[in-house]
């Protein structure tokens, strides 16, 4: 499996340069996940400001707001966009495989005569959805270490 | 047996709807040699692409007695001077692909056609010239291990020594039962090559012959062409006449 993602031919129509096509797919999951390091600064700020005093004369009083902890979901909000560009971009490229046999020459004669059901198809979504796959799997993991930061870096009386 | 049971093809536009085929019946057995004729628009791809499939027609398309369908389409293989190949791949990748799905792929055949038409093996196709590209369409088409070889222009663009050459390793080559289904407008190149000739006119099959038959009535399939399809051939005679008519006044 793991050559075969090294050498990533069979997932792609034959003859067929992917490496473009890999190289702007991660170029655009990679602008995703460096803008998501705003999350570092927005949790630093939010934690910052957490029981936050204001002098008042002699007095002392919490600030307001400073008790309202932003969500989760509110830190990490801003680049999704990237993301659906990344997958919409990979959705985009099944449809472009299937046209690359219409590029030069007709290879779709040939790939539409193949005795085994199924390789045309193949050919066109495999390289596409493995990326997908590798594309979620990562932004799982990465959002998952996001999570768990952000457990640990709020005081656990804020967390309801 | 390959058998064409009332063929209809209509090709639906904005302006209205075209028959490229109307109403085909043909059998073509095992070991022919069968030269498909026919003007421009005749339905000649049409009927080539219907029989493999790439369009959806009305009627019939038999291969010994069954439709063709995933079981028995790598009993037919095709080259077209549109060419199939992936212009990438090197002709040694283009092997590895068929062996891989066309167990019949002839390796043998494969190298000494190559050698014979001295293509370099370790170099993209797309830096073929025209001429290469179409001998190696043609020897895909006569390597997968096919029975029927249906072949459209594969020689568009290629010079006539090469195309001489062809026909001539093609006869020396082709096994008993191995069938060539073969359209081109080279009527008279063709002539010494195949045993039978079809004509296509306006969709329609407008003339059927034996080679053999011909020469037995001492014609020739031009002859029989020009007669099919009522070429009056005093038509330039009279053009030139009538354009030339009045230039001295």
């Amino acid at each position: 499996m793991w050559k075969r993602l090294r050498e990533p031919e069979g997932f792609y129509p034959p003859g067929y340069e992917y490496k473009n096509e890999r190289n702007s797919a991660v170029l655009l999951l990679a602008i995703g996940v460096a803008l998501s390091f705003q999350f570092f600064r927005d949790l630093y700020r939010a934690v910052g400001t957490l029981n936050a005093y204001r002098d008042y004369g002699m007095s002392r009083a919490l600030g307001e707001g400073t008790l309202e902890l932003p969500s989760f979901g509110r830190l990490v909000t801003g680049h999704w966009g990237l993301y659906v560009s990344f997958f919409l971009f990979l959705a985009v490229m099944m449809l472009y495989h299937y046209f690359y046999y219409y590029h030069e020459t007709r290879s779709i004669y040939l790939m539409r005569r193949l005795p085994e059901r199924g390789v045309l198809v193949r050919s066109c979504v495999r390289g596409p959805l493995l990326g997908m796959g590798l594309g979620a799997g990562f932004l799982g993991v990465l959002y998952l270490l996001y999570y768990i930061i952000y457990l640990l870096a709020i005081p656990w009386e804020h967390l309801s | 047996m390959l058998e064409i049971k009332g063929l209809k093809k209509r090709y639906r536009g904005m302006l209205g709807s075209v028959d490229a085929i109307n109403g085909v019946d043909l059998k073509i057995g095992p070991g022919e040699i069968v030269g498909l004729f026919g003007e421009n628009g005749a339905g000649k791809t049409t009927l080539l692409k219907s029989i493999l499939g790439f369009l959806s027609y009305e009627g019939e398309i038999l291969l010994d007695g069954e439709k063709i369908h995933r079981s028995n389409i790598s009993r037919l293989s095709f080259a077209t001077c549109e060419h199939s190949f992936f212009p990438n791949l090197t002709p040694e990748s283009h092997k590895d692909f068929y062996r891989m799905h066309f167990g019949t792929f002839r390796d043998k055949r494969f190298e000494a056609l190559m050698d014979f038409f001295e293509l370099p093996r370790r170099k993209a196709l797309r830096n073929y010239s025209t001429g290469q590209k179409n001998q190696f369409e043609v020897v895909l088409a006569l390597c997968q291990g096919a029975d029927y070889i249906l072949m459209d222009e594969p020689f568009a663009g290629n010079d006539v020594f090469n195309r001489e050459d062809f026909y001539k390793v093609l006869l020396g080559i082709l096994e008993p039962d191995e069938t060539i289904f073969l359209s081109t407008h080279l009527i008279e190149e063709v002539e010494r090559f195949v045993g039978r000739a079809v004509l296509l006119r306006k969709g329609r099959i407008a003339g059927d012959v034996s080679l053999l038959e011909l020469e037995e009535q001492g014609r020739t399939l031009m002859d029989y062409v020009k007669e099919v399809y009522g070429y009056r051939s005093d038509r330039v005679r009279m053009a030139l006449e009538e354009l030339t008519e009045g230039q001295g006044e």
